[in-house]
């Protein structure tokens, strides 16, 4: 605990010092004659428009959280498909004995204890684990899929739709909608469109 | 060198729990509060990894826990994104002082 | 050595779990029938209705033949015992209730039916899967399988200003209990190596009992708790509470109010009572669980003092009548962690009851409360003045509903807290603890106190003028007031079916749990006592 706690400093001094080191040459070097140019902004040699604390639209977010759902359900698919890739070259009982330990030690930890199996037995079993393990991912994956096509339905992966709907439903109510969302389309939803 | 041992992990996953119970309670933006429950979510996160490695017994079930608690954070930010999006444009404003309507 | 499945358990496993499955089926038919444009006017609360209804019919039928048994399922993730299906007939029969109430207030628009049903159902889900859990795994994904859609629930009035706000205050406090309880779930999983429930509790009795005191594992318990008191909303994790009920449709707050705090109610029992040896063991003595029991019961006594007094106290300044009845909502909270505190299976007994009485006082206080909104326009206790002359039929369901809330006889509210009380004196006898005799008091005195309350409610129904300006007769739709009728029967003449000698049919539910004895009597084996209780 010592030696990583002085090893933690070591980083931290090494690591602020270099950046301080650098940055007082830099100050002390460098002749200071500020003029407009020099100050601004770089933006990839373009004048910037506007400043960097925009809003960005609020559609972003809708197609970004529906991103993120079905991005992180597919991490349930990586011990799936280890899983299931190693049932598979078990199943096949010809395999040979070295390979055959290799995979066995590789899917099941040390801990599990079990009555020792034939290379037979042991592709029937395998064989069967594989079958279901397939039934459970085709039923999870077929969930996504209605999940996925209800929100394609309700028009939610539109990019021009949701405007309107929201003017819709201010109108539904028998309000006026906020003027932002009257505004004329902008450029991006005349191409989206 | 020494080897990064069970402790300094659990240390690292403390840390992350506290920098996100700190960060829920100070923070007065909506977004900046979820952030907080995510840090704590991880905190939790690292504390399993770290036992699965450590712990023959637990080597599978750390990951699982780990591997659930990640799809189950992705989750609860996608509702609760939504809910301050709700808010939103219920009141052009995602900091928590403007929730004030509902007291007693 | 790969272990070898055994489809004979797998299949036994689904089979347990159908009303679980009817459910999800349902749930994915739902969002399907939305593909249909031919079925795009369809109103779907009637399909959410009957796929209810089957799984509370197979739930029937699993009780009625009494096909639960203690063996874990799906690998020891969940369990289908007695306490199980007796959560789900009282959960499902609630949800059928509370969607049979939102097709007669119409809650939900035709178009976002499907929406409302499928998150409804979804909770209902979560919670069921709550009632069952035996793995830490289990546990937190089960809370956020329910508290999930709960959120969306409470945000469900869109362009309510007031709902956005109730949904935000709710998630914001809904992320941070869950990420403690994860916390403290991994400080004892990854401690004992496995989050399987009866191993983690056999764990920490022997680490308690070898002395000293890991702070490690009381944390843990302890932020395990504070994820369970946000479910069940004890003080002080209740802010949530008020400000949800508030904002949210009158419907949704019915909805949180009984199921999500039933089956936090049955998680939480079955988690203290498997901490402290209410799972068969056939090698643990009663002393060997003392340890812990000294920790968690007086904590559980404390959250339910505090969370009676502190709700009844509250709801007195309320103005608002859904915001009264949330904290009206959380003072029960408190009177059902009462007996759990005793950590006996009778405490757990006593519990289950009462949710059986809670479940139609509080529904009917909900929906009285629903339909008058519809009708007048207001939530507001000053605008339900002289509703006597107005809604008679209305206000005598109320005050069956309110009188019943307090504990009067001979109402159905009486009979379960005679019950409760009963569990905290039996205890008291069993194990000479004061401290349940000072619970058993502060519990009597918080009757009392609401009384004042719940009074005044009907004080301003009947005896106050009616408001300047408003119009005469409330005209209701017949389907309310047979509704609300109905359940009022219910709660006057449940009471027929009370035995206060025998065993509830909640004694059923918790038959599985090792009956506790105090350290120094000689443990009872499990199977008898299995067959004693039915």
């Amino acid at each position: 605990m010592p030696t990583l706690l002085a090893y933690c400093l070591l980083f931290t001094v090494v690591g602020v010092g270099f950046i301080l080191v650098h940055l007082l040459i830099g100050k002390i070097v460098r002749p200071a004659k500020p003029e407009p140019e020099k100050l601004a902004v770089y933006e990839c040699g373009e004048p910037t428009i506007g400043t960097s604390w925009v809003q960005f639209d609020l559609r972003f977010y809708v197609i970004a959280l529906l991103f993120v759902i079905f991005e992180v359900e597919v991490a349930f698919f990586f011990p799936w498909a280890v899983v299931f890739g190693k049932l598979n070259a078990l199943g096949d009982a010809g395999l040979d004995e070295a390979s055959r330990q290799q995979v066995v030690q590789a899917l099941v930890p040390p801990h599990v204890e079990g009555a020792a199996q034939s290379a037979a037995e042991m592709a029937d079993v395998a064989v069967t684990l594989g079958w279901i393990a397939l039934a459970d991912i085709l039923v999870f994956f077929g969930v996504l899929l209605v999940g996925y096509a209800y929100l394609w339905r309700r028009g939610d992966l539109n990019w021009v739709r949701s405007v309107e709907e929201e003017v819709k439903t201010w109108r539904q109510v028998g309000a006026e909608p906020p003027p932002e969302l009257l505004k004329p389309p902008a450029v991006e939803v005349a191409q989206g469109a | 060198m020494t080897s990064v041992g069970l402790q300094e992990c659990l240390l690292v996953g403390a840390v992350l729990f506290v920098a996100g119970i700190l960060c829920m309670v100070t923070k007065r933006n909506a977004i900046g509060i979820l952030m907080g429950s995510e840090l704590v979510l991880n905190g939790a996160n690292v504390n399993f990894v770290a036992f699965a490695y450590f712990h023959d017994l637990f080597n599978i079930e750390g990951q699982i826990f780990a591997l659930f608690t990640i799809v189950m954070a992705a989750a609860e930010a996608a509702i609760a994104l939504a809910i301050v999006l709700n808010f939103y444009n219920n009141h052009v404003t995602v900091d928590v002082d403007a929730a004030e309507d509902l007291k007693g | 050595m790969l272990p070898t499945i055994n489809l004979a358990e797998l299949q036994s496993s689904l089979i347990a779990f159908a009303p679980e499955l009817l459910l999800a089926g349902g749930i994915v038919v739902l969002l399907l029938l939305r593909m249909v444009p031919s079925l795009e006017r369809l109103h779907l609360g009637y399909l959410a209705l009957f796929v209810v209804v089957a799984a509370l019919v197979a739930s029937w039928i699993e009780w009625v033949n009494g096909e639960y048994d203690t063996r874990p399922a799906f690998a020891g993730m969940v369990t289908a015992d007695a306490l199980t299906v007796y959560m789900r007939l009282l959960l499902l029969g609630f949800t059928g209730l509370v969607i049979i109430l939102t097709l007669l207030t119409g809650l939900p628009e035709r178009e976002e039916s499907c929406d409302f049903q499928v998150m409804l159902l979804g909770a209902t889900l979560g919670m069921l899967l709550m009632c069952s859990a035996t793995h830490l795994l289990m546990v937190y994904i089960a809370v956020e399988m329910a508290s999930l859609p709960s959120y969306a629930l409470a945000g469900f009035l869109k362009l309510r200003r007031q709902s956005s706000e109730a949904a935000l205050k709710y998630v914001v406090y809904g992320g941070a209990a869950s990420g403690v309880m994860l916390y403290g779930i991994s400080l004892l999983a990854g401690r004992f190596g496995t989050g399987y429930l009866p191993e983690v509790a056999a764990g920490f009795a022997v680490a308690m009992q070898r002395g000293p005191v890991d702070a490690a594992l009381l944390v843990g318990l302890l932020m395990i708790l504070v994820g369970l008191a946000f479910k069940l909303s004890a003080v002080p994790f209740h802010f949530w509470c008020p400000d949800v009920f508030e904002g949210a449709a009158a419907e949704v707050g019915a909805f949180l109010s009984v199921a999500s705090k039933g089956a936090a109610v049955a998680l939480t029992g079955r988690f203290t009572l498997a901490m402290v040896g209410g799972l068969p063991n056939e090698w643990a003595t009663p002393e060997t669980w003392q340890g812990v029991a000294i920790y968690l019961g007086p904590a559980l006594a404390f959250l339910a003092a505090i969370t009676a007094t502190f709700g009844n106290l509250a709801a007195y300044a309320q103005t608002n009548l859904k915001r009264l009845l949330a904290y009206s909502t959380i003072a029960h909270a408190g009177y059902m962690l009462m007996p759990l505190a005793t950590l006996t299976r009778e405490g757990l007994d006593a519990a289950l009851f009462y949710l059986i009485a809670y479940l139609f006082m509080n529904l009917g206080a909900f929906a009285v409360v629903a339909i008058l909104r519809d009708q007048t326009g207001t939530e507001d206790l000053s605008g339900y003045g002289g509703m006597i002359q107005r809604a008679p039929v209305l206000t005598v369901t109320m005050a069956v509903f309110l009188l019943s809330l307090v504990g009067l006889p001979p109402l159905m509210g009486y009979m379960v807290k005679f019950q409760i009380f009963a569990a905290l004196w039996k205890s008291y006898q069993d194990f000479n603890n004061t401290g349940l005799v000072v619970l058993l008091v502060i519990g009597l005195l918080n009757t009392v106190i609401s009384l004042f309350y719940y009074v005044r409610v009907l004080k301003v129904m009947i005896i106050d003028p009616v408001p300047e300006g408003t119009a005469g007769l409330v005209r209701i739709p017949s389907g309310q007031i047979i509704f609300v009728t109905l359940l009022a029967v219910v709660v006057t003449v449940g009471i027929v079916a009370w035995d206060p000698l025998a065993l509830q049919g909640s004694g059923r539910a918790v038959s599985q749990f090792r009956p506790i004895k105090p350290a120094g009597a000689p443990s009872a084996s499990a199977p008898a006592a299995a067959v004693s209780a039915r």
